[in-house]
C-alpha cells in the first residue's frame, strides 16, 4: 500500500456528471472523380472547398520490387535526383523555383510505386504542375549530384543505424524476411547496394522502369472553377500512355521462428525490442479484424501491453503493435518499444504472456467495440489535409485497391464482429512462429533472453 | 481563409478562444497552461513535464488512464506536451464528443489532486525516466541541447535547463511538491482554452462556461523570472566525447524573444541561411562543397525575454569538421555584412507563409496557434498576422539583426568529433 496523499480539498470546485456522446455518423472519403486524361494518365480528383493548399501526387507504377536486389535503392536515388537538374533548371534554381511558389516537394519510392508529391498554395497549382512536368520528363541526372545523393544516403543510413530504433528496424528486415525478397533490405537500399550504385544504373532505371509505366495523378484541394483534367493533360500529358505492363507484385516471404536476434550495443541503458510474425495484406479478409486486434494488444496507453508494461510496471515509455503491408503480404508487429535494460527479459516474457493470453481467450466484446470506435474515428481525423488525402488515395492505388478503398475499410472496421476478431487472435497470437529483435547490452540481457526458451538466441556483435 | 477567432474571458479568468470551421465534422480543443520549464525552481527541474504525465492519471470523476480511454472510445486523438514556456493538452474529437472533451479537461483542471497518490506519482516518474532514456540518453546527439543550454545561459537563468529535467530532481519529487505545483499553476486564470472546428462561437463559448464555470481560481502564480539577457560575451566551444556516426557542429546564439520585431528579422535571416535547398549554407556546404550531409537552422520561438537561434551541420563522412565550421562562420558573417537580395527575401517570406498554411491546415494547428497568441501576446490572431510582420522586415533589418546578435564572439558551440 502506498501512503495516501495529504488531502487537498478544493471545495470551491464543483464538477458535473459526464456528458453523453451521440452515436457516430457514417463516414466516407470525399468523393473521388476518376477519369483518364486523353493522353494516358488516370486522374483522380478530390475537390475540397475552402482548403488553402492543393496536393498533387503523381504515382508511377515503378515500385521497389522492380529493382534488382543488388541495386536496391536505385529507384529512390532516381526519384530524389529528379529535381537536381532539368532542361530549364539546375538543382539550385529548381529549389529556388519551388520556394518562390511556396511548394513542398516530396519523392518517395515504396512497394506501391514511385510517387512524387508537390503541395502548393492553391493559386500556384499550375506552376506546381509545370515543375512536376519538368522533373518527370526532362531530368538530366547530373553525375555529381547523383553521386552526392548516394553519399548522403550512405551517411544518412549510418545515422539511422546509430539509433536503437534504426538498428532494430534494419535487423528486423534481415531476420524476418526471406533474404531473396526485396523487403529484406530498406526501401532506399543499404550501404552495400549504395556503394555499388552508378549514375548509369540510375539513368537506366528511369529510362527502363519509370518512363512508360502506368501513371495515376491524384489532385486534392479546392478545385472550384479549375478544369484540372485539362491542366493535367496540358502539363503531364507528355507522360503519355503506358508502354509497360503493370508490375507484378512479389508476395512477402518470411523466415521461420521462433528466434531471438540480439544486436549488441554495449552499455545501452535501454533495449529496443521488436516482436513480429506474418500478418495479413491489404487484400485479406481478416485485415480489418487483425487491425482491431492490434489495437487491443498494443494501441496507445489503454491497450493490454501498455496497461501492464507502462502503466503498471513503468518499464517503458510506451509499446505499440502495428500491421505493416507490402502490397502483397504483411507483417504483424506484435510489439515495438524501448525497455529499461534490467527489465528487458521480463518485458519480453510479459509480451509473450499477454499475446498468448489474448490469443487463447480473445478480446472482450467491449475491447473490440472500443477498438472499432477508436480506429473508425481517428482514421477520418488523420485525413484532414489535402496532402493526407492525396497520400491515402495514392497509397490505395499502390496497393492495387480502388482509390476510395479507405471508406470500405473503415466500414469493415465498424462491422467486424467480436468473433471475427477472436478468430484473428487465435490465428495470429497462438503461434511460436515469431522473430524477436533485441538491440541492447548483450552482456546484460542475452542470458536472460535465452532463459525464456523462445527459440535460439543469435548474438550479433556491435557494429 | 479560415474564420477569425473570437476571444472571451469567463468570470473565473479562463480565456476562451473559438474559431469555427465546418470543413470536417470535428473539433480541436486545447488547454494551454502558462507553465513550462522556465517556471521551475532550481532542484525541481522536470516538474512541469512530470506533471503533464500526472494529468493523465485521473481526477475526481475520471479513472487513471480514463482520459485516454474516453477520448479513444470516441475515435479522438489526444496528447500533452511540455516546453520551455508552456504546457499544453489537446484532443481532436468528432463533433459529437465536443462536450466530453471539455468535461474531461475541466475535471482535471479542477480536481486532479483528488486522484493523485504516491503510486501513480512513482509509476509516472518511472515512465518519465524511461522517456528520458529513450529520447535523450540512448540517442546519438541526444543530450546536445541540454549541454548547449547550460553553456548558453548562466546558472539560475530560466532557460538554463530543458523541460525533461534531471534524473536526480525527478527522484527527489515528492507528493507535497506536486500538490504545490498544481495549486500554483493549474487554475482557470493561468490557462487558455482554445477551440477550433465544427462549432458555433456562441454555443462553444457557452459550453466552456458550462463545464469550466464551476472552477474558481487559486491565487495568481508569480510571473516567470525575467529572462531578458543580451548576446553572450565571448564564445565558448565544448567538445562532446560521445561516439557518434558523423562529426557534427551545433552553434547557438541568444537572440531577442519572439514578439520583438528584431526576432522577425532573425527568422528571415535563418531562412536565407538555411531554409531549403537554395539557401546559402545548404547550397554551399551541402550541394557545392559537399562538406555537410545536412544543415538546419532557425529559432526556438521562445518568449521569456530571449530566444535561441541555432545552426546545426553534420559533416559528410570523409570531410573535415573544421572546413565545415569555417564555411558556417563565413556565411553567418556575410549575413552581417551585406543585405540579402530581394529574391532571397521573397523566397524566405514565401517559405514562411507556406509554413503558416501548413499550421493552419489542421484544426489542432489552428487551436494551438490561437492559444499561443492569446496566452503569450494577448491576441488570437497573432499567428495569422505573421505575414504582415514579415512583410515589414527590410533587407537592412536582416543585416543589422545578424550584425548585432549573430556575432562570432557571442556563440555557444558544441562539437562532436569522436566518430565511431
Amino acid at each position: 500500500m502506498s501512503p495516501q496523499p495529504p488531502r487537498v480539498d478544493r471545495p470551491d470546485v464543483t464538477t458535473a456528471p459526464r456528458p453523453d456522446v451521440s452515436p457516430p455518423q457514417p463516414w466516407a472519403l470525399p468523393p473521388i472523380q476518376t477519369q483518364a486524361a486523353p493522353s494516358g494518365p488516370t486522374v483522380h480528383l478530390l475537390d475540397l472547398p475552402g482548403r488553402e493548399l492543393v496536393a498533387v501526387a503523381v504515382l508511377v507504377d515503378a515500385p521497389v520490387t522492380a529493382e534488382e536486389l543488388a541495386k536496391a535503392g536505385v529507384g529512390t536515388i532516381a526519384a530524389r535526383a529528379l529535381d537536381e537538374g532539368t532542361e530549364n533548371h539546375d538543382g539550385d534554381s529548381f529549389a529556388a523555383a519551388l520556394d518562390r511558389i511556396g511548394a513542398d516537394w516530396s519523392p518517395r519510392v515504396s512497394f506501391g510505386g514511385t510517387r512524387v508529391t508537390v503541395t502548393v498554395p492553391t493559386e500556384h497549382l499550375e506552376a506546381g504542375l509545370d515543375l512536376l512536368r519538368e522533373a518527370l520528363l526532362t531530368p538530366t541526372f547530373p553525375a555529381r549530384d547523383v553521386a552526392r545523393l548516394v553519399g548522403q544516403r550512405r551517411d544518412r543510413l549510418a545515422q539511422e543505424l546509430a539509433t536503437p530504433a534504426g538498428k532494430a528496424n534494419l535487423a528486423l528486415r534481415r531476420a524476418a524476411v526471406a533474404p531473396d525478397h526485396r523487403a529484406s533490405l530498406p526501401g532506399a537500399g543499404d550501404d552495400a547496394t549504395m556503394a555499388a550504385l552508378t549514375r548509369d544504373d540510375v539513368v537506366a532505371h528511369h529510362r527502363d522502369v519509370v518512363v512508360g509505366a502506368p501513371v495515376d495523378v491524384v489532385v486534392a484541394g479546392d478545385l472550384s472553377g479549375v478544369d484540372v483534367v485539362a491542366l493535367v493533360e496540358r502539363h503531364l500529358g507528355e507522360l503519355g500512355p503506358a508502354t509497360l505492363p503493370p508490375t507484378r507484385p512479389d508476395p512477402l516471404r518470411l523466415q521461420s521462428g521462433p528466434r531471438i536476434v540480439v544486436v549488441d550495443q554495449p552499455g545501452a541503458v535501454q533495449t529496443e525490442l521488436r516482436v513480429v510474425r506474418a500478418g495479413p495484406d491489404t487484400h485479406a479478409d481478416d485485415r480489418a479484424p487483425t487491425r482491431l486486434l492490434a489495437h487491443v494488444l498494443g494501441g496507445p496507453l489503454t491497450s493490454r501491453l501498455d496497461g501492464v508494461l507502462r502503466e503498471e510496471r513503468g518499464f517503458t515509455y510506451g509499446v505499440r503493435s502495428s500491421l505493416q503491408t507490402f502490397r502483397r503480404g504483411g507483417l504483424f508487429v506484435l510489439a515495438s518499444g524501448s525497455f529499461d535494460t534490467p527489465t528487458t527479459a521480463e518485458s519480453l516474457r510479459i509480451i509473450r504472456d499477454v499475446a498468448s493470453t489474448l490469443g487463447a481467450q480473445g478480446p472482450t466484446d467491449a475491447e473490440v467495440a472500443g477498438a472499432a470506435d477508436y480506429l473508425a474515428g481517428v482514421i477520418p481525423l488523420s485525413l484532414e489535409t489535402p496532402q493526407a488525402l492525396a497520400a491515402t488515395v495514392a497509397g490505395n492505388l499502390g496497393d492495387d485497391l480502388p482509390p476510395g478503398h479507405t471508406t470500405e475499410h473503415l466500414a469493415r472496421l465498424r462491422s467486424a464482429t467480436p468473433d471475427e476478431v477472436r478468430a484473428a487472435a487465435h490465428d495470429h497470437l497462438l503461434t511460436d512462429d515469431v522473430v524477436v529483435v533485441a538491440v541492447g547490452d548483450a552482456a546484460a540481457i542475452a542470458d536472460d533472453l535465452a532463459a525464456l526458451d523462445w527459440g535460439e538466441v543469435d548474438l550479433q556483435p556491435a557494429t | 481563409m479560415p474564420a477569425t477567432p473570437v476571444t472571451t474571458t469567463l468570470d473565473n479568468g479562463l480565456r476562451v478562444v473559438v474559431a469555427p470551421d465546418h470543413l470536417v465534422p470535428a473539433v480541436a480543443v486545447e488547454l494551454w497552461y502558462d507553465v513550462g520549464s522556465r517556471h521551475e525552481e532550481s532542484g525541481r527541474t522536470g516538474f512541469a513535464h512530470l506533471f503533464e504525465h500526472l494529468m493523465f492519471q485521473g481526477s475526481r470523476n475520471v479513472d487513471a488512464t480514463g482520459h485516454f480511454a474516453a477520448i479513444q472510445s470516441v475515435g479522438g486523438t489526444l496528447n500533452g506536451t511540455t516546453s520551455f514556456d508552456r504546457t499544453n493538452y489537446y484532443e481532436t474529437v468528432p463533433t459529437r464528443a465536443f462536450d466530453l472533451a471539455l468535461w474531461l479537461e475541466a475535471d482535471r483542471m479542477g480536481t486532479l489532486l483528488d486522484a493523485l497518490d504516491q503510486a501513480n506519482l512513482d509509476n509516472q516518474r518511472d515512465v518519465v525516466k524511461n522517456e528520458r532514456r529513450q529520447r535523450y540518453d540512448n540517442q546519438p546527439y541526444g543530450t546536445a541541447w541540454e549541454e548547449l543550454f547550460v553553456i548558453l545561459f548562466p546558472e539560475g537563468h530560466p532557460y538554463h535547463h530543458l523541460p525533461i529535467g534531471s534524473m536526480a530532481d525527478l527522484d527527489a519529487a515528492d507528493l507535497d511538491d506536486v500538490h504545490r505545483f498544481f495549486l500554483a499553476h493549474y487554475s482557470p486564470h493561468n490557462a487558455v482554452l482554445s477551440i477550433a472546428g465544427d462549432v458555433a462561437v456562441d454555443a462553444a463559448t457557452e459550453a466552456a462556461g458550462r463545464w469550466f464555470g464551476g472552477i474558481t481560481g487559486n491565487p495568481r502564480p508569480p510571473a516567470a523570472p525575467d529572462g531578458a539577457i543580451g548576446p553572450r560575451d565571448g564564445t565558448e566551444v565544448r567538445h562532446s566525447d560521445e561516439a557518434v556516426p558523423a562529426a557534427t557542429r551545433y552553434v547557438t546564439w541568444r537572440v531577442p524573444p519572439d514578439g520583438d520585431p528584431v526576432h522577425d528579422a532573425v527568422v528571415v535571416a535563418f531562412e536565407v541561411l538555411t531554409g531549403g535547398g537554395a539557401s546559402r549554407l545548404v547550397r554551399r556546404a551541402v550541394r557545392e562543397e559537399e562538406l555537410a550531409e545536412t544543415v538546419s537552422g532557425g529559432t526556438f520561438e521562445m518568449v521569456g525575454g530571449v530566444d535561441v537561434a541555432t545552426v546545426v551541420a553534420r559533416a559528410r563522412s570523409g570531410s573535415d569538421l573544421d572546413d565545415l565550421a569555417a564555411v558556417m562562420e563565413e556565411e553567418v558573417a556575410l549575413l552581417a555584412e551585406d543585405e540579402p537580395t530581394e529574391d532571397e527575401l521573397v523566397r524566405a517570406v514565401e517559405r514562411l507563409r507556406r509554413d503558416r498554411l501548413d499550421t493552419r491546415a489542421t484544426l489542432l494547428g489552428r487551436a494551438d496557434d490561437h492559444a499561443r497568441g492569446v496566452a503569450l501576446f494577448g491576441d488570437a490572431t497573432w499567428g495569422d498576422r505573421a505575414d504582415d510582420r514579415l512583410a515589414a522586415v527590410t533587407p537592412a533589418a536582416v543585416r543589422d539583426a545578424a550584425a548585432t546578435w549573430l556575432r562570432p564572439d557571442a556563440r555557444a558551440i558544441l562539437d562532436y568529433r569522436n566518430v565511431a
